[in-house]
């Protein structure tokens, strides 16, 4: 038994029924993870790509179909009951409790189901109150919160516990910019209190980047790569990333993309101005000049071209072969 | 989970459960929703029985008086078994879909089963408070403002009697109630159906409008396994309703058929929970 390693899998599957007559979708294919304590692990990935899924399996609600996965070395299928004991979950986008009750409430309620002494859960409810600001929201009905004031009550839900193991499923999902961060910044506060661990799935690149000290890339149930955001990004510059904006937005997005030695492609369109955005990563730079022939001939002007540094996101498109978006 | 834990979970979701249903209104209001769907349909019944007996010009005679008395009763504590299965019918899908939270109440150390119920619980207070509102107003009614003298003496209800056949009925209605939790874990599309079709079966078959002999032969077999048989059975014998009955024996099935629906209950419900875990169930949606 490993004990530094907080979660672990080990040619974890998980098939569901699909459609008759189309066989069984795959949405975690031989995923093997390490991750250790006090760590933040990220895992980016489109939708579908597994990530809930992984999730799902490490806390306790879903069966893998084949392999294993261990949280602080117990068996999830065998040892649940003391699994869940160290875990909590919090989901982004999703109602953190009931609506009909207070704040202080929803999180007595939560505190008792894991069976909190009652003075130190009262602490711990308050401490986390004031860590999330929510004082002046303790007595307010839950369905009166707003969507950035019910996900933080939803974090405290999920630390009231303290958890060994937490896991964020897409914590920031629908909150604007300065909830987004505060929540990043308690996540990242938290984590240095020692022993803990936190397994986050997101959408947002610049999250990722910023929180976490190791990610995954899973897609269609694999995870093709695992490493810090910095080694990620190194990995990359062995190939060139390029913004280039143009207008109208290409005609022919594949002929692009088909071109040899294009690694990744995404784009995005500012419906505003009518120009789009091309992130590239190239594997050599003299594909440029085939590149802007392409361009041309779909009908589009170059109206910028240049260099960028290799982000988080460009390692996702050389991988993925797409953009998030 | 230690027996504490389980019990402070279970406390904690009774107290849940009472404020998410009885915190929406006033008591008086509350108190009157209560009450008001089983004195209607006891007063509908009771009303077809005086009605008709007129009709036989035989309204009050002892038999009729005695029948009403029976059915008063039977009806009263049938709100045990409304409360409860309409209760526990819908507490999956609220929970799963409406506040989204059964799937972080599961991965709690007791998982769903102090939860579940700590929320029967809850049915059966608001049943308690059915039964007795349904059993003053009846005879507020009957005896008081149609001064029928219907042989229903609540003061002289045997206690003793009493409360050890609703205990257990109570115990084997939660068992049930445990089972319709349990569909509604692996099914998504039955919880607006399955407590008042089940409510509905033991309304007709359990005894409780009228005689279990008065069925036809082919489902009373059915009638003699339901524990509302034994527990209204049980209950109208404590009300010195039943002289022919024999209390200890009915107390005996009572203990048998509840003892089964409690092993029963509890088994189905770990193989929901054992498929809901394989495919993925504690968050799924209703698609409509």
């Amino acid at each position: 038994m490993k004990r530094d390693l907080s979660i672990e899998t080990k040619s974890l599957r998980r098939l569901f029924k699909g459609i008759p007559g189309k066989g069984d979708v795959v949405a975690l294919d031989q995923v093997d993870l390490e991750v250790h304590d006090d760590e933040i692990f990220g895992l980016l990935g489109p939708n579908g790509a597994g990530k809930t899924t992984l999730i799902k399996i490490l806390c306790t609600l879903l069966l893998p179909t084949e392999g294993q996965a261990l949280i602080k070395g117990m068996d999830v299928v065998k040892r649940a009951s003391q699994i869940r004991r160290i875990i909590n979950l919090v989901s982004g986008g999703e109602t953190p409790g009931y609506g009909i009750l207070s704040v202080k409430e929803n999180l007595w309620f939560f505190s008792q189901l894991y069976g909190l002494p009652r003075d130190f859960a009262k602490d711990r409810i308050s401490k986390l109150v004031d860590q999330l600001e929510l004082q002046d929201y303790l007595n307010t009905r839950m369905s009166k919160l707003s969507t950035g004031y019910k996900q933080r009550l939803n974090l405290a839900r999920g630390f009231v516990n303290d958890p060994a193991v937490l896991f964020l499923d897409e914590p920031t999902l629908g909150l604007d910019v300065l909830s987004a961060r505060h929540l990043r910044t308690l996540v990242k506060d938290w984590i240095r209190t020692g022993g803990k661990t936190v397994l986050l799935t997101t959408h947002y690149m610049a999250e990722a980047d910023q929180m976490c000290d190791r990610v995954g890339i899973i897609n269609r149930g694999k995870v093709l790569a695992c490493d810090t955001p910095q080694r990620l990004k190194t990995k990359v510059t062995g190939g060139a990333t390029w913004k280039i904006e143009i207008t109208p937005s290409l005609s022919e997005l594949e002929s692009v993309k088909s071109i040899p030695g294009v690694i990744g492609l995404s784009t995005t369109d500012n419906i505003e101005t009518g120009v789009t955005t091309l992130k590239l990563v190239l594997e050599e730079e003299s594909i440029m000049s085939d590149l802007l022939s392409k361009i041309r001939e779909n009908g589009s002007k170059v109206l910028n071209l240049g260099k960028s540094e290799p982000t988080l996101e460009d390692v996702y498109i050389s991988l993925v072969g797409t953009g998030m978006e | 989970m230690a027996v504490a834990d389980f019990v402070k979970s279970a406390g904690e979701s009774f107290r849940v459960g009472w404020k998410i249903e009885s915190n929406w209104t006033d008591p008086v209001l509350f108190a009157t929703y209560q009450v008001i769907r089983p004195l209607a349909s006891l007063l509908i019944v009771a009303f077809i029985v005086i009605i008709g007996a007129s009709v036989g010009a035989s309204a009050n005679s002892a038999f009729y008086s005695q029948y009403l008395a029976w059915l008063i009763v039977g009806n009263a504590f049938y709100a045990f078994v409304l409360q409860i299965m309409l209760g526990m019918a819908i507490l999956v899908h609220v929970d799963r879909t409406r506040y989204e939270v059964l799937k972080n109440i599961y991965i709690s150390p007791g998982t769903l089963h102090p939860y579940v119920i700590g929320r029967g619980l809850v049915s059966v207070v608001n049943g308690a408070v059915s039964v007795i509102l349904t059993l003053l107003f009846s005879v507020a009614i009957f005896n008081g403002l149609l001064h029928m003298n219907i042989p229903l003496n609540l003061l002289g209800v045997n206690l003793l009697m009493l409360f050890p056949g609703v205990i257990l009925g109570i115990i084997s209605l939660l068992a049930i109630g445990y089972m319709l939790c349990a569909v509604n874990i692996v099914s998504n599309r039955m919880e607006f159906i399955l407590g008042d079709s089940v409510s509905g079966i033991f309304f007709l078959l359990g005894g409780v409008i009228f005689p279990i002999a008065l069925l036809p032969s082919y489902v009373q077999p059915i009638s003699n396994v339901l524990p509302i048989t034994f527990l209204l059975n049980t209950v109208r014998e404590s009300f010195g309703l039943l002289p022919t009955g024999d209390y200890m024996t009915d107390l005996a099935y009572l203990a048998l058929t509840t003892l089964v629906t409690l092993i029963v209950g509890i088994a189905v419900f770990r193989l929901a929970e054992q498929r809901a875990k394989k495919l993925g169930l504690f968050d799924r949606k209703s698609e409509y």
